[in-house]
């Protein structure tokens, strides 16, 4: 089995887990440190750890719903830690995001959530305001008491502004990691320039008021517009801005990987030009 | 009022949202005022969420939750992107995927033909982007049927004459198209429906066929005529009587050698196989 080094001190490269990385890790040898792999992948097809025979594994997560005020089963936290323990993952990723919320049903009382609460199969981002400031630190103590690994919180994209909001990405990010010092970061570039897109902030600005030294991983893919919004593209390359706002966020920073998310593709991406996106990304990272 | 105890707090909020991710269709009725009573918070915070970008991201995901299509229909969805069609189309879908998830969890044949059959229903007829679009489903379906069709192993060829009986083998498939594939994907990936005015359609008529020794699917350009002949094709009638039916159809007259000598193309491609007559079928003879 091969395992990320946990002493390895130069920033690793990496690429989401897709139906074709098996290929990709066989047809180039050495061009990736690392896959990165969904937990739920593995929860429901346990197989697909099979490729850590060939390649370390980075554990990413979307089922502990960070961000939301329905807390995840208790199974799914436990199902976690056996697959932390097995895939030796440095940290586990996960976003700062929702997937399950109480139900609009009310109970008795007219409270809601009487129901069954709402489980969803995509991760959502969070109301920004004091309320979900305080669940969010208060769900992050206890994950971060039974994981011997660090939790590193991903920005979500942000399609549209939700209601009762009160402070921007930015700003909810980095009161969190003022109020929480085991707290690091995921950033995800891509969704970062999405966000900026739709809610009209500019990006090159607000990326440096994020507490960029506390990022671990970082996050590239492409994005598209569609319906006057930009959206989240797994199946297209990063384009230039993300590579702008990766060489901005190193000059700050020194994540330990740096992840690809080409993962929504029916076929292997061409490899001349993924080859070309993996050096440059080293070149930048110094590696 | 506090923000606590305002009506947009965090739970309330998240639910409606997460309830609209979770059944689309309430998106639409909150947007028609149609949705079930619910309190006053409720609508307050109904009322604050921006529906129309709620269900856009409702199509996103449903669309994401699609992908594996796109090995199936790549020239389709993509159509759909570069007509700036994807996500609406997906927001459109996404109250039928969650039915169909909620009762069946289906499958990938079971999601193909679902969002075929939407897709197929709701572009509309008198757009010639969604024309094009239509006409991508229409070759990408069409591949797909005849991927997973029944058949039997190639026929050897064998030499037509007036006397022999083409069958139909292997899997095959004449469709008339608004474009050659060719063309079509050269017009979807080269942005041409970014204009809204595509070009005239040429209406080829294609014969799809699948190569039995290698599995894929082929697609020949064929005249109407050699299309009608193919459909002629009952598996009973001899090469003559093929002649005497396209004489009496096309009012040409059709010499059974020299169709026999066109039909040595389809024979050559393992489409027909040549034999003797068949028996008449059970019944057709009266006794005495």
């Amino acid at each position: 089995m091969e395992y990320f080094d946990p002493g390895r001190t130069e920033t690793a490269v990496g690429m989401a887990h897709s139906p074709y990385v098996s290929e990709l890790v066989e047809r180039l040898p050495g061009a990736l440190d690392y896959v990165e792999i969904p937990f739920e992948q593995l929860r429901h097809a346990p197989a697909t750890a099979d490729i850590q025979q060939h390649i370390p594994l980075v554990l990413h997560c979307a089922s502990m719903s960070v961000g939301g005020f329905v807390p995840p089963e208790e199974s799914t936290l436990a199902a976690v830690e056996h697959w932390r323990q097995r895939t030796r993952t440095p940290w586990i990723g996960e976003h700062l995001a929702y997937i399950r919320a109480e139900a609009t049903e009310p109970d008795a009382a007219g409270r809601g959530a009487a129901a069954d609460p709402t489980s969803l199969t995509y991760t959502v981002c969070p109301q920004l305001s004091e309320q979900s400031l305080e669940q969010v630190l208060d769900n992050l103590k206890p994950l971060q008491d039974r994981y011997p690994v660090p939790i590193i919180l991903e920005n979500p994209p942000q399609y549209f502004p939700v209601p009762g909001s009160t402070m921007s990405l930015v700003e909810f990010t980095a009161r969190l990691c003022d109020r929480n010092d085991r707290l690091d970061l995921l950033l995800d570039l891509t969704h970062f320039l999405i966000s900026a897109i739709n809610l009209g902030f500019d990006a090159s600005r607000e990326l440096e008021r994020l507490p960029l030294e506390r990022v671990v991983e970082v996050h590239l893919s492409g994005l598209k517009s569609q319906s006057g919004t930009a959206w989240d593209d797994h199946a297209q390359p990063a384009p230039e801005p993300v590579f702008d706002l990766l060489a901005q966020a190193l000059r700050r920073s020194r994540p330990r990987a740096v992840t690809f998310e080409y993962n929504w593709a029916p076929h292997l991406p061409e490899l001349g030009p993924l080859q070309q996106q993996l050096r440059r990304v080293r070149d930048l990272v110094g590696t | 009022m506090s923000e606590r105890t305002g009506p947009l707090t965090g739970p309330r909020v998240h639910a409606h949202i997460a309830a609209g991710l979770a059944d689309p269709g309430l998106i639409d009725s909150w947007t028609a005022r149609n949705g079930g009573g619910g309190t006053e918070q409720d609508a307050a915070v109904i009322d604050a969420i921006d529906l129309a970008a709620l269900r856009r991201f409702a199509g996103f995901v449903t669309m994401v939750r699609q992908n594996p299509l796109r090995r199936i229909l790549p020239l389709t969805l993509r159509a759909l992107a570069e007509a700036d069609l994807e996500i609406e189309a997906f927001a459109a879908y996404a109250p039928h995927f969650a039915r169909l998830s909620r009762t069946a969890g289906p499958d990938l044949r079971g999601r193909l033909t679902a969002f075929a059959d939407f897709l197929d229903g709701w572009l509309v007829d008198d757009d010639p982007v969604h024309a094009v679009i239509r006409d991508a489903l229409g070759h990408e379906l069409t591949v797909e049927r005849l991927r997973h069709a029944e058949g039997g192993p190639a026929a050897a060829p064998s030499a037509p004459h007036r006397g022999a009986v083409p069958r139909r083998t292997g899997a095959q498939a004449i469709r008339t198209a608004r474009h050659h594939p060719r063309a079509l994907a050269e017009l979807i990936e080269s942005g041409g429906l970014a204009t809204g005015r595509p070009p005239r359609p040429d209406r080829p008529t294609l014969l799809y066929w699948r190569d039995e020794p290698t599995r894929q699917v082929r697609v020949t350009e064929v005249t109407p005529l050699a299309a009608h002949l193919l459909a002629l094709v009952d598996g009973r009638t001899t090469v003559g009587g093929l002649a005497r039916r396209l004489t009496a159809a096309t009012g040409e007259p059709c010499d059974a050698d020299q169709l026999a000598v066109a039909l040595q193309e389809f024979t050559d491609l393992h489409l027909l196989t040549l034999g003797g007559a068949a028996p008449s079928p059970i019944g057709e003879h009266r006794c005495g």
